[in-house]
């Protein structure tokens, strides 16, 4: 290919994009929500109001009113919102606005429709707002109205490892079902407390595969060394779920430390064995991929 | 009689590899009749499955050939030719290429050199094996959140390391060092990968499947059985919070790659008005998922999907770049030069946390301490000026950061 035809190639195709998106720069006093023809153009209007520079200090409040101004409709609110969240990529310009902000979401992450109450509290979440936490334990604790779906609420807890959620949790592990014990699973990684329970779903036949897979991803990282234990232990048991020895073989790949600790000639052996026997394709490829990564090292 | 064929650096497995931008090569004659003090020889690239071409030249150009002719000297001196990837062929593995040195009269075969033509690709556009190379690699380094991932999750974090990164002009130059480390010591675990990139301005139907960056589903994202990822742990969590956002298909409003390239301005292209991008299509992009950890600054680390994000930042720079002869870290229009940006975000400012630690209100630690080596090249150094990522190919300063991308050519 000739390099200086594509750059030619290339900088044609600039120019006519700029061609074509040549549009009016619209400032901030432009701005008349009134004069807008359709909900489409003023999302699209909305879209332009940039947070950096001079515009930010006139702009980000404009936003905020729309986002918690309930008289408009979710979708020009949502507008407004993931305007508003372009701020993060620009946090030294939007720093003076996030106490606003913060205040905002907060407000809304009560009173809001689903979509706006759901992101505003994710959001919060995952900044380790103290506020929106309380609230989701709240809500799993039915000490009041719960704000977004339990497996949901549970998944934003986790985020923030002081959230001091881990006895509900627990209990949800044991007692819940479904998703919201998925979920309770998954944020028990770093609990050392519940390394027993874990270790005994991976054991147990009588649970699903989901639940024991993520309890095994759970146990790996609470307790490599026990994890290391109980993923060989299935890896070598021809009775137990061939999905599930393929993942428990594909951590012990993906983990040197793991990999050590059973990385013996006998279970190399053995694994060997399982390998050629096996029905399952899944499987199969699991332990080829670590006989190649034995093979490396 | 042989030709002995030596490129400047090998990896510790004996192997070398090259991007578009060419790399001087030695050429020995070995076993020779007394008396002959020159070898007529032709160079040639012989390709297998489809993979990477070559050119060759006597000087450092983007104007090589398919071959070249020239007198090898015997007598020990080696004689030095020019070699690099033919843009736009790629390898897909190691050795799918190789340098032949052929007798020029006769045509006999006196010495072939294997090598990769490696740089990064459309994640969209990966082979199956090119995919599942490259996910291994990324799970390995996770190492069920134990691995040397964590640094890179560690730096880019909020409070004074997401000023850093994200506070001015530095953005660009910021991330770029640091998708380069990443892909370094992606590098050290697997040589033949390299880091793939998401054209979040066109669909993307391979990129968000099970078998590769994963689909969500109820705001998690689920891998198919085996998936290397499914091991991923970050801040002692597994998995991947992403929301379905528009899943494969194009992001709407969100600049598209020549609107982006637009911004940097046409009879004068300037660095300080391309950075714009950090806005749109950089933040749309982030946001583009609805949810999840992508969508957060503090958090997006944490999803697999913000490295190709990135990667796809860093193409867009680079093919601005191309366009816009913008390489030379001095020029007015290269960089911000006024030397006015906060630290961290000057040409001469070495940039954190490569630089290590520094005093408050800037950060206090340093997660990873200094940038990977790579046997391929000594550039940019351990601990980098922004002025030292700019020419990343070496096109006026012959530091060559040794990545390029498969749709941004060497051109000098």
């Amino acid at each position: 290919m000739d390099i200086e035809n594509y750059r030619k190639q290339c900088l044609a195709e600039i120019k006519a994009e700029r061609r074509k998106s040549k549009k009016k720069v619209r400032k901030v006093s432009d701005y008349d929500f009134s004069q807008v023809d359709s909900e489409e153009d003023l999302l699209e209007t909305i879209s332009e109001m940039s947070l950096t520079g001079s515009d930010a200090k006139k702009n980000v409040p404009i936003l905020l009113d729309m986002l918690t101004n309930s008289s408009l409709s979710g979708k020009v609110r949502m507008g407004a919102f993931n305007q508003l969240r372009l701020g993060d990529f620009h946090p030294v310009e939007f720093a003076p606005h996030k106490p606003a902000y913060t205040k905002a979401l907060r407000e809304i992450a009560e009173k809001a429709p689903k979509e706006l109450r759901h992101t505003a509290l994710e959001q919060l979440a995952l900044d380790n707002d103290r506020y929106a936490q309380k609230l989701l334990r709240d809500g799993l604790e039915n000490i009041r109205k719960p704000l977004i779906p339990s497996a949901k609420a549970v998944q934003l807890l986790s985020h923030d490892d002081h959230s001091s959620s881990r006895k509900i949790m627990r209990r949800l592990a044991k007692k819940a079902t479904g998703n919201v014990r998925a979920e309770a699973l998954r944020a028990l990684s770093n609990d050392k407390l519940s390394i027993g329970m874990l270790e005994g779903i991976v054991s147990d036949k009588k649970e699903s595969t989901t639940i024991r897979e993520i309890a095994a991803m759970s146990l790996k990282n609470a307790s490599p060394k026990r994890f290391a234990k109980a993923a060989s232990n299935l890896v070598l048991d021809g009775h137990d779920d061939a999905k599930l020895r393929a993942t428990a073989m594909s951590a012990i790949t993906h983990n040197k430390d793991i990999a050590r600790i059973v990385g013996k000639p006998s279970f190399i052996k053995s694994v060997k064995s399982v390998g050629s026997g096996a029905k399952s394709r899944l499987l199969k490829n699991s332990i080829r991929q670590f006989q190649a990564s034995i093979r490396i090292d | 009689m042989n030709i002995q064929i030596k490129f400047p650096k090998y990896d510790a497995d004996g192997r070398t590899f090259v991007t578009w931008r060419p790399v001087e090569i030695s050429l020995k004659v070995v076993d020779v009749q007394p008396g002959v003090t020159s070898i007529p020889v032709t160079l040639t690239s012989r390709t297998a499955n489809q993979g990477g071409q070559l050119l060759f030249s006597r000087s450092l150009t983007h104007r090589g050939s398919d071959e070249i002719s020239l007198n090898v000297r015997t007598g020990g001196t080696a004689t030095k030719v020019w070699v690099g990837g033919k843009f736009p062929f790629a390898s897909f593995s190691y050795g799918d290429v190789e340098i032949e040195a052929r007798e020029s009269i006769s045509g006999e075969l006196l010495g072939t050199h294997p090598l990769m033509v490696r740089v990064r690709k459309n994640a969209n556009q990966l082979n199956n094996s090119e995919r599942d190379r490259f996910l291994s690699a990324l799970a390995t380094l996770n190492g069920n959140g134990m691995g040397r991932f964590k640094n890179f999750r560690d730096m880019h974090v909020g409070g004074a390391p997401d000023i850093e990164a994200h506070g001015g002009f530095g953005f660009l130059p910021w991330h770029r060092i640091y998708l380069l480390d990443l892909e370094r010591e992606l590098q050290s675990i697997d040589s033949e990968v390299s880091l793939p990139y998401w054209r979040f301005d066109q669909a993307a139907p391979n990129l968000f499947k099970r078998d590769f960056i994963g689909v969500s589903v109820g705001g998690r994202v689920q891998f198919k059985h085996g998936h290397p990822l499914l091991n991923w742990v970050t801040d002692g969590v597994s998995g991947v919070l992403r929301g379905p956002g528009n899943g494969p298909n194009t992001v709407p409003s969100l600049r598209n790659e020549n609107q982006t390239i637009a911004l940097g301005g046409s009879s004068n292209p300037q660095f300080t008005s391309f950075a714009g991008m950090q806005g749109n299509p950089h933040g749309s992009a982030h946001m583009s998922n609805g949810t999840g950890w992508i969508t957060r600054i503090s958090t997006a680390p944490k999803d697999p999907l913000f490295f190709l994000l990135h990667c796809n930042v860093d193409r867009l720079w680079a093919k601005w770049q191309f366009v816009s002869n913008r390489h030379d870290p001095a020029a007015a229009g290269s960089y911000d030069q006024t030397g006015s940006g906060a630290p961290g975000n000057r040409p001469n400012d070495a940039l954190w946390p490569w630089s290590g630690p520094k005093t408050p209100p800037r950060p206090t630690t340093a997660p990873g301490g200094t940038l990977a080596a790579s046997p391929m090249t000594n550039a940019p150094g351990a601990s980098p000026k922004i002025k030292d990522v700019v020419d990343y190919m070496g096109v006026v300063t012959h530091k060559n950061l040794m990545f390029a991308y498969d749709d941004v050519p060497f051109r000098n």
